[in-house]
C-alpha cells in the first residue's frame, strides 16, 4: 500500500497496488517461454497458454537468466520473482536421477530482499506464495495478467502521474521517436486528450477499489484533515484516512483532496 | 475544563531514540485566510465520508487548533447524529468536540512561537524590512545602534547575505580563505519553529566566517556580534536543541498516538526546569527562563483542550508496556481515580458486548474440540468448564486493567509495528480490548500527512501549470496517493 511521505510511495505508488507490476512481469515472463529462445525477432509473442504477451524487445535481459527450466514456473508468482542461474551448483529433484542447474530466486519486490534456492524449495512455490501474501499482500485472486499493451499504458500514466509530467509530454515529437524506433512497440495514445480520459478511467475504478477496501478492512477510521489555500488561490481540503484492518495493519489512505465550496 | 492536572517533575522517558526520524518534515507556508467556516468545512467533511461510505465509522478527527476547526466538529457530529438515527443505529464513536485530537505538532508550533516572542527574536519581514533599508542607504538609528535581539541580527545577516550574488560569492571566498564549510546560514521560516534552531546554530558553526564577513562589509557594520552576543546564541540553541528531538517526533510521517502524552510530558517537564532553573540548567540566562515560562503558560492552554477528551489516555493506556503506569506517576491521586474510572467504564460500554460473543466463540470452538477426543475424560471437561466460567465473570478489560505491565521488551524499542504486532498476537487473548486497540491506534497524533500531501500538491501545480482547475488536481492527487 502507498504510504505518503515514504520512499515506497515514490516508486511504487501504483494505480492499484495489487495489480501486475509490469516492470518486472515483463523480465519474467521470458522466462516462462519455455522454448522460446528466439523471440527477440517476434514483435508479440504468446506464451503457449495464450494468457501471456511479452514484449519481443525485452528478451536481451535473457543472457542474465537461468535455463528456462521446465514446467514448474507456470505459477503465476513468477511474475513476481526472478531467477539467476548459479552455474556450477546443480541438486536433484526428488524423484528424479537427472541432477539440475540451481537458480536463485529473488523477489522482484523494490527493496525487498527475499531470496530462495530451487533446491531450497524443492520445486515448490508455496514458501514465495507465502512471502507475496504476507509482505506484499498479494494473492492470485487480485493477480491479474494484463496484456503487453495494457501493461505500457498503466506504465505510460503512472509515469506522468508521479512526476507529474503535462499530458502534452506524450505529444513531444523525441518522446514518440523512443516508441518508433523501439521494435514491434507501440504507443497505446498519443494525444493529451486520451491520457486525461485514461486518468479519469482509471481514477473511477480506484475510487470503487477504496470503497470496497474500506467496507471489508474498516472498522472505524480516524481522520486528520488542514485546508490549504494554493499559490493559486484554490482554498482545498485535504483529509486522509488511517485504520487498522483486522489484522492490526496499518492503512492510510487520501480520501479527498478538493476544493471547498460556498466561500 | 473538566478537570485540572497536577503534573510533577519526572522524567517521563528519554526522548533521544527518536533521533531516527532523521528526515525532516518539510512545512508549507501556510495561509489561513479565515474564510473556512466550520459550517463548510463540516458539509465537505461529511459528503467525502459518505461518498466513501465511511461516515458513521468515523472515530476522531485530527486537525489543529483553529476555531472553525472546534465548530465544524459539533456541526458535523449533528449530522452524524441525525445519519445514524436514521440508518438505527447508536454506536457512533464520534463525540463532536471530544473526538478532535490536536495536532501535536501545531501545539508544540504554537508554544515555541509564544517562546520566541518573549526571547524578541522579531519577525522575518521585519528583517527583511531592515535589509530593504540598509541597502537604500537609509538607516534608522534604531538598527544603528543595534538595538535588536541576536536572533534578528543572525536572521538579518543571513537574509542580507543570501539577497545578492556578489555578497554570496564574498561568503564563498571567505570560507575558502579560512579553510570552513561554504554552508550559507540558513534563514528561518515562520511556519517552523524547528528551523530557527537550526539558523542560530548555522551561526554558531560560522563565527570565523561572520566575524570575517561583517569586518568587510562596512554597510552592516552594526551587526557585529559580539561575545556576549554569542554566549546568549549558544544558550539559546542549547535550550531549543531539546525540544527540536520531539518536534521530529511528532512530524515523523506517523507519529504514533501512544506515545502522544509522553511526549506532552516530557515537553513540559522541560520548560518547567528552564523556567525554574533547576539543577542542571542553574546557570541559564534569565530571558531564557522567562520565555520558558511563558510558553508553558501556553502549554497549559492546549494540555486543558487534550484533557478534555479521553482519547490519548486510552491510547497510552493501550500499550502494554506502560498501561496504567504512566498515569500513576504524572497525575495526582484523585485525577488519577477519576480518570482511569471513566476510561474503563467507557470502554466496558463501548467494547463489553464483545466479549460475550466471543466467549460464545470459544466455547464453541473448545467444546468440538472435546466431542473430537472421544478419550476426553469426563473429570478434565468440568474443569475447563470451571476454568471458563471463572474468566467469563471477569471482562477482559478488567483482565488487561488489573494485570501486571510488562517489563522491558528487548528490541521493542519505539517500532509502532511491535506494538501493533502485539495486539495481532493477542487478540483472543483479550477480545475487548484489541477492539479498542484496533480503533484508538490508527489514531493519528499530528497532521503531519496532511502537510506533506499538500507539499506535493505544490509540485504537481508547478510553476506552469497554474490555471489546473480544481478538480484536475484532485484527481491527480488522489492517483498519485493510491
Amino acid at each position: 500500500m502507498s504510504v505518503l511521505g515514504r520512499p515506497e510511495s515514490q516508486s511504487f505508488g501504483s494505480f492499484n497496488s495489487t495489480s501486475v507490476e509490469p516492470g518486472n512481469s515483463f523480465s519474467q515472463q521470458v522466462n516462462e517461454n519455455d522454448g522460446q529462445a528466439n523471440i527477440a525477432d517476434a514483435a508479440i509473442s504468446e506464451d503457449l497458454e495464450g494468457k501471456i504477451i511479452s514484449v519481443g524487445a525485452r528478451s536481451r535481459e535473457e543472457g542474465n537468466m537461468g535455463e528456462p527450466s521446465s514446467q514448474d514456473n507456470r505459477s503465476w508468482v513468477w511474475t513476481r520473482f526472478s531467477a539467476i542461474a548459479m552455474p556450477g551448483k546443480m541438486w536433484t529433484p526428488k524423484g528424479s536421477l537427472k541432477p539440475r542447474e540451481n537458480r536463485e530466486i529473488r523477489c522482484t519486490w523494490p527493496g525487498c530482499s527475499f531470496s530462495t534456492t530451487d533446491e531450497k524449495r524443492r520445486g515448490s512455490t508455496s514458501n514465495m506464495l507465502r512471502h507475496l501474501n504476507v509482505r506484499h499482500r498479494i494473492t492470485i485472486k487480485d493477480h491479474s495478467y494484463l496484456s503487453a499493451i495494457e501493461v505500457l499504458e498503466h506504465n505510460l500514466i503512472k509515469w506522468i502521474i508521479n512526476t507529474t509530467q503535462p499530458f502534452t509530454v506524450i505529444e513531444d515529437s523525441a518522446f514518440q521517436q523512443i516508441f518508433i524506433d523501439l521494435p514491434g512497440v507501440f504507443l497505446p495514445f498519443t494525444s493529451a486528450c486520451s491520457v486525461s480520459r485514461r486518468i479519469m478511467d482509471k481514477f473511477d475504478t480506484y475510487r470503487s477499489q477504496l470503497k470496497a477496501d474500506l467496507s471489508t478492512t474498516c472498522k472505524t477510521v480516524a481522520i486528520s484533515l488542514y485546508v490549504w489555500t494554493s499559490e493559486t488561490e484554490l482554498p482545498i481540503l485535504a483529509i486522509i484516512g488511517h485504520w487498522l484492518t483486522p489484522g492490526f495493519d496499518y492503512r492510510e489512505k487520501v480520501f479527498d483532496f478538493k476544493e471547498l465550496e460556498g466561500i | 475544563m473538566r478537570r485540572y492536572l497536577t503534573l510533577r517533575n519526572l522524567k517521563v522517558f528519554d526522548l533521544l531514540p527518536f533521533y531516527r526520524y532523521q528526515a525532516a518534515v518539510r512545512y508549507l507556508i501556510i495561509c489561513q485566510s479565515g474564510s473556512h467556516t466550520g459550517d463548510n468545512l463540516a458539509e465537505a467533511v461529511y459528503s467525502c465520508l459518505s461518498e466513501l461510505g465511511v461516515e458513521l465509522k468515523l472515530h476522531t478527527i485530527t486537525a489543529d487548533n483553529s476555531n472553525n476547526n472546534v465548530t465544524m466538529m459539533s456541526v458535523l457530529h449533528q449530522r452524524l447524529l441525525e445519519k445514524a438515527s436514521l440508518a438505527s443505529t447508536n454506536n457512533l464513536l464520534f463525540e463532536g468536540e471530544p473526538s478532535l485530537v490536536r495536532c501535536l505538532a501545531h501545539v508544540i508550533d504554537l508554544v515555541f512561537k509564544e517562546i520566541f516572542k518573549n526571547l524578541k527574536a522579531d519577525t522575518i519581514s521585519n528583517a527583511e524590512a531592515i535589509c530593504d533599508s540598509i541597502s537604500n542607504g537609509i538607516i534608522s538609528d534604531d538598527v544603528r545602534s543595534g538595538s535588536f535581539s541576536v536572533i534578528q541580527k543572525v536572521r538579518v545577516l543571513a537574509i542580507w547575505i543570501s539577497r545578492h550574488s556578489g555578497r554570496k560569492q564574498t561568503w564563498r571566498r571567505i570560507c575558502q580563505i579560512t579553510n570552513s564549510s561554504e554552508r550559507y546560514i540558513p534563514c528561518d521560516v515562520a511556519s517552523r519553529w524547528n528551523s530557527t534552531y537550526y539558523m542560530l546554530q548555522g551561526a554558531l558553526d560560522a563565527q570565523t566566517q561572520v566575524t570575517e564577513y561583517i569586518r568587510l562589509d562596512p554597510e552592516i557594520s552594526f551587526l557585529r556580534l559580539t561575545p556576549a552576543d554569542y554566549t546568549t546564541i549558544r544558550e539559546i540553541a542549547r535550550f531549543l536543541l531539546l525540544f527540536e528531538a520531539s518536534t521530529r517526533v511528532v512530524s515523523s510521517s506517523r507519529p504514533q498516538i501512544s506515545f502522544s502524552l509522553g511526549v506532552y510530558w516530557e515537553l513540559f517537564d522541560l520548560l518547567q526546569a528552564f523556567s525554574d532553573r533547576e539543577e542542571n540548567f542553574s546557570d541559564c540566562q534569565e530571558n531564557i527562563a522567562e520565555a520558558a515560562q511563558a510558553g508553558m503558560l501556553k502549554f497549559q492552554r492546549y494540555y486543558s483542550f487534550m484533557d478534555e477528551s479521553d482519547t490519548y489516555y486510552t491510547a497510552t493506556i493501550l500499550d502494554p508496556r506502560f498501561k496504567l503506569k504512566w498515569l500513576k506517576k504524572m497525575l495526582g491521586k484523585e485525577d488519577y481515580e477519576l480518570i482511569v474510572g471513566d476510561i474503563r467504564s467507557q470502554l466496558h460500554a463501548q467494547y463489553g458486548h464483545l466479549s460475550a460473543i466471543n466467549m460464545e466463540l470459544v466455547t464453541e470452538s473448545m467444546k468440538n474440540r472435546a466431542d473430537s477426543k472421544l478419550n476426553m475424560t469426563l473429570s478434565t471437561q468440568s474443569q475447563m468448564t470451571q476454568a471458563m466460567g471463572q474468566s467469563s465473570q471477569t471482562s477482559d478489560i478488567d483482565r488487561y486493567f488489573d494485570s501486571e505491565v510488562m517489563g522491558d521488551i528487548h528490541g521493542a524499542g519505539t517500532d509502532e509495528k511491535w506494538l501493533l504486532n502485539w495486539w495481532c498476537r493477542h487478540t483472543a487473548e483479550y477480545p475487548c480490548m484489541a477492539a479498542a486497540a484496533r480503533d484508538f491506534l490508527a489514531i493519528p497524533a499530528s497532521k503531519a500527512a496532511v502537510e506533506k500531501l499538500f507539499s506535493e500538491a505544490r509540485d504537481v501545480l508547478g510553476p506552469r501549470k497554474q490555471v489546473m482547475s480544481a478538480e484536475r488536481l484532485r484527481v491527480l492527487m488522489l492517483a498519485k496517493n493510491m
